[in-house]
């Protein structure tokens, strides 16, 4: 079994967390014929497996993809920039790939968007980066060598969330906050603090939330996926108005207000599937 | 042959060199990768500015997160408290650790072993090394929540070091004496590498810049070799955002140098002389890595925290690779500025791929791309940090 590592424009993160991977993939007899940390780039050679992190900003990444498509067996779209765009995917919305041309020696800019809007994957783990037990079931499961792959979930990041979901008392919405005027026990949300837990895919482990509201580093909750029509704010407003006893409208309007302003969907903002959601407010915001 | 491009490999993130070689050789670093995180900072909620700057970087997120969350501290006019200010100088001594780890025995492999001639050797060392960050990560996840862009907590939720430590159990000391045997070998390499190359790999003159006192997250920013303040908002105008592709390089004359250095300079652990003895190499940033993995694992195997004392309240640390910089202003909207240790050291990087060039004077583009490769990679520059910062017309 041969596996190739493929790096776009990222952190690395997902990189670092298959690194960890790496003593284990060798003991299992996998043969790692490319990883940018150790052995330098992916040359071409004939893969069972790539497994691909980060966004496609330029015409070099475009080529590299299709070349990744025509010798890889299977393709594994890894982490929130390569399944969403991550958050460099702001400059779909921004900028034009010319506005971002700054020297003739580096490569062209296109259209900043999630590598399965330039190739066909097999398969898509989002997540800033997956649990590295997670990736390792997905690696397994793709490779055919045991382990559990990883199953679709339903849950959002709330299920993993230890706070408390309490009645909402008033619909006035913020999306900051001073920690030292919030109760460390009851869910954001309950006390009138914009949080994308519900909206946001579970599986993370909810590390954050103790501390501070969910960002959505791991992308959109499967209902969001499914559901084309439906946006973030709509499936918030749900909740908001089960939790205050309030009309969807009027919770949507308390949201909305608070929203305005703000890059709401932060790591997830260049992709197709978000972008063709009615009445994308995100656009909005971003072009104030 | 007029002009060599290599695009680098090894690194954090996607650069290019590109060499003239007609009429002695010039080179230029130029970033390929645009992520735009400063301005997509500036569209966010405060509390969300330190998880969205660990993102800008897989490999040094605490660091990133640290100087943020002290930013944060400054602009809310909050005090770091004693005991969060040790946990946080505890969080960037791990990220030192598996970064300075990961840099030299992977990232650096095929340098060492290239100038060493040990290529067997150093393929078993990466090896061991490979095993022993994958542990370290396990310490940052069971410390912190995740490997990668763990939560180091906000303003009045930073964990204590008694919950740190019921949470790795005492663990990091066993993996401190285990990875001490792996960075004494390395020692050696290091060494051996700068008696045999560091004449080929001369540097020039430079104002070396590091956080002035021993901690990583405290002090204000000094040239070590003179004694002098550098205030942070010079660095923040001496960028300059043509002629390094994404880079907004950091211009000065000499040029700065930031990283391992710069810090033992500062800690008093290295001398001028030194370094003159090595030719000013850029080598020499390995042995300065080691050294410092040595002195961070020794205190850590001896079970003995940190101790940051007072930390103001700022967005300075000593990221691995040298002074992170993040300054936020918000009157009205908020405006960010991210310094990265890349930036800072993009010119002294060109000029040392000169400085080579100019004195091994290689005639085949192999060569010209391995002398180049090695010379950019003693920094270790990370393109995924530098590479976003550009601000570019609306």
């Amino acid at each position: 079994m041969r596996i190739a590592f493929i790096s776009l424009s990222s952190c690395n993160g997902c990189q670092v967390s298959f690194l960890t991977l790496v003593p284990w993939l060798q003991e299992n007899g996998v043969e790692i014929v490319a990883e940018p940390f150790i052995d330098g780039r992916w040359s071409g050679e004939r893969v069972d497996l790539a497994i691909v992190e980060g966004s496609v900003f330029n015409e070099e990444h475009v080529r590299i993809l299709k070349e990744v498509r025509r010798n890889a067996d299977k393709i594994l779209a890894l982490g929130t920039c390569a399944v969403y765009g991550g958050i460099q995917g702001i400059l779909r919305l921004t900028l034009s790939g010319g506005e971002a041309a700054t020297d003739p020696d580096a490569p062209r800019p296109v259209t900043p968007r999630p590598v399965s809007e330039v190739i066909d994957v097999d398969a898509l783990l989002p997540r800033c980066p997956p649990p590295h037990r997670m990736l390792a079931g997905v690696i397994a499961g793709l490779l055919g060598i045991g382990g559990e792959p990883e199953r679709l979930t339903g849950l959002s990041v709330c299920s993993q969330c230890r706070r408390k979901m309490k009645p909402i008392k008033e619909l006035r919405f913020r999306v900051d906050f001073d920690p030292a005027e919030v109760d460390p026990d009851t869910c954001f949300l309950s006390q009138g603090i914009i949080c994308l837990g519900p909206v946001t895919v579970g599986g993370c482990g909810a590390h954050c939330t103790g501390r501070i509201p969910c960002a959505g580093c791991a992308g959109p909750a499967l209902d969001l996926v499914l559901m084309r029509g439906l946006r973030p704010v709509d499936k918030l407003a749900h909740v908001v108005s089960a939790l205050s006893g309030r009309s969807y409208e009027e919770a949507l309007e308390a949201l909305e207000q608070a929203l305005h302003g703000y890059l709401a969907h932060t790591f997830t903002s260049s992709s197709s599937l978000m972008l063709s959601k009615p009445r994308a407010r995100i656009i909005e915001y971003v072009r104030r | 042959m007029e002009r060599v491009i290599l695009d680098l490999d090894r690194i954090e993130g996607e650069a290019r060199i590109i060499i003239d070689v007609d009429g002695g050789f010039k080179a230029r670093f130029i970033g390929l990768d645009y992520r735009a995180v400063e301005r997509i900072m500036e569209r966010q909620p405060l509390y969300r500015l330190p998880l969205i700057a660990s993102r800008i970087c897989g490999i040094c997120f605490i660091s990133h997160y640290i100087a943020s969350l002290k930013e944060i501290y400054r602009l809310k006019g909050r005090r770091i408290e004693d005991g969060e200010a040790e946990t946080l100088e505890y969080a960037n001594t791990l990220q030192h650790i598996v970064d300075n780890l990961l840099h030299f025995f992977v990232m650096s492999s095929s340098d060492v072993a290239r100038l060493t001639g040990k290529k067997d050797y150093v393929e078993q060392a990466r090896k061991k090394a490979l095993k022993l960050f994958t542990e370290w990560m396990m310490i940052i996840a069971r410390a912190f929540g995740d490997p990668v862009h763990p939560m180091i907590g906000f303003i009045g939720s930073v964990p204590s070091m008694k919950e740190i430590r019921e949470r790795t159990r005492g663990e990091e000391r066993r993996l401190a004496r285990e990875t001490l045997s792996l960075t004494e070998e390395g020692l050696r390499l290091a060494e051996e590498m700068l008696r045999e190359a560091s004449s080929l790999y001369p540097g020039s003159n430079y104002t070396y810049i590091a956080l002035g006192s021993r901690s990583l997250i405290a002090g204000a920013p000094v040239n070590p070799e003179t004694g002098e303040t550098i205030d942070p908002e010079r660095i923040i105008r001496e960028r300059r955002a043509a002629g390094h592709g994404y880079i907004r390089a950091v211009i000065h004359d000499p040029p700065y140098r930031a990283g391992p250095v710069s810090r033992l300079l500062a800690a008093g652990a290295l001398n001028s002389s030194t370094l003159r003895e090595y030719s000013n190499t850029p080598l020499i940033y390995h042995l300065a890595r080691l050294l410092e993995l040595r002195r961070e694992l020794e205190m850590l195997a001896e079970d003995a925290a940190p101790e940051p004392g007072e930390v103001e309240a700022r967005g300075l640390v000593e990221a691995p690779r040298g002074l992170l910089i993040h300054s936020y202003t918000a009157n009205g909207e908020l405006r960010v500025s991210v310094v990265t240790p890349t930036a800072i050291n993009t010119i002294a990087i060109e000029r040392d791929i000169e400085n080579a060039l100019n004195t091994i004077k290689p005639r085949d583009k192999k060569t010209i791309e391995e002398v180049a490769a090695t010379t950019a990679r003693a920094y270790n520059p990370c393109l995924s940090c530098a590479a976003c910062l550009v601000h570019v017309r609306r």
